[in-house]
């Protein structure tokens, strides 16, 4: 049975996982939070896993999104209409 | 970074050498719109800084519209609008910019909301190496990847559809929590609730599926 400190400690890093993954501009860890959640990765089998399983995810689904390129004839008629557009037109 | 990102980079206001403000969006200085230029400044700048944003907001267009020619209309109709309002644009977040027009677009031409969804039958290219390798997939791979795609496809419409919003327009198109938000029309705190819930259920699917077991690193 886990340690229930250890549980909490879990929860906790959970929780912040998302956003240690994607260090996206609005959500970063602060330098103290990001040294906690590397901390507790090296003590913790179970959230390392976790970490690895989401980026074998996002790896899988950023490939759905390089299959998903738009058509190159679409981006030529967009582009030639953004060069169609006239301020006198405003 | 952790996961591999194409994410734009807010743009940063500046004065130029001659006074004027001047605008960085990515690699691309531009005349700021609203400052003194002229007319065909204006409409220079505006393409940009936005033309090299057409793929996303074509993909995206096709998420909301599920289908190309509607996706292709509406990104027209985006880009007129934006030009229109670009004296509302304050230099940053291009992207995020474009996006909630797109979306405010989308709703004003009265299309049909329609959950976002991945296009059926996405496997990709068996010649396509896996995750991280530089090596030629063998046949085994290539069988083990195209498993792990279907799985992670089926995964995906069992999620809430809210919850794979979220998830696809971040994971699978590449924006980041505030353009996902701008699509969506919600706080970033939601889009972030949202995508942490989508990935947790997903994981869950795919573990429950021996999905993750049996695929390489």
């Amino acid at each position: 049975m886990m340690n229930p400190l250890f549980a909490m400690r879990c929860k906790l890093t959970t929780r912040r996982l998302q956003r240690y993954l994607d260090m996206d501009p609005d959500a970063l860890l602060s330098e103290k939070e990001l040294a906690q959640v590397r901390s507790h990765l090296v003590e913790c089998e179970r959230c390392t896993k976790s970490v690895d399983d989401y980026r074998r995810m996002n790896s899988a689904l950023r490939r759905f999104g390089d299959a998903q390129q738009p058509d190159d004839l679409s981006v030529a008629r967009l582009k030639a209409v953004l060069g169609d557009l006239n301020p006198r037109d405003l | 970074m952790i996961f591999p990102s194409d994410r734009v980079t807010p743009g940063k206001r500046s004065l130029g050498s001659n006074g004027d403000e001047t605008m960085t969006v990515g690699s691309v200085n531009v005349a700021l719109i609203g400052a003194d230029a002229d007319g065909g400044d204006r409409a220079r700048g505006f393409r940009e800084f936005v033309e090299p944003e057409i793929p996303v907001l074509l993909r995206v267009a096709q998420g909301l519209t599920g289908s190309k020619p509607d996706a292709e209309d509406l990104v027209q109709e985006t880009l007129i609008r934006a030009f229109k309002a670009i004296d509302q644009f304050d230099g940053a977040y291009a992207r995020a910019w474009l996006l909630t027009i797109l979306r405010n677009t989308n709703i004003n031409m009265n299309r049909r909301q329609r959950p976002i969804l991945l296009e059926d039958g996405l496997v990709w290219d068996s010649a396509t190496p896996a995750f991280g390798t530089g090596h030629e997939a063998s046949a085994e791979e290539t069988a083990i990847d195209r498993s792990f795609s279907l799985e992670i496809q089926r995964g995906l419409k069992e999620l809430d559809p809210r919850f794979r919003e979220a998830l696809i327009l971040i994971d699978v198109q590449g924006l980041n929590y505030a353009e996902c938000a701008s699509v969506l029309g919600v706080p970033v705190g939601t889009v972030m609730s949202r995508l942490s819930r989508a990935r947790k259920r997903l994981r869950e699917y795919l573990v429950n599926t021996s999905a993750l077991e049996g695929h390489s690193k």
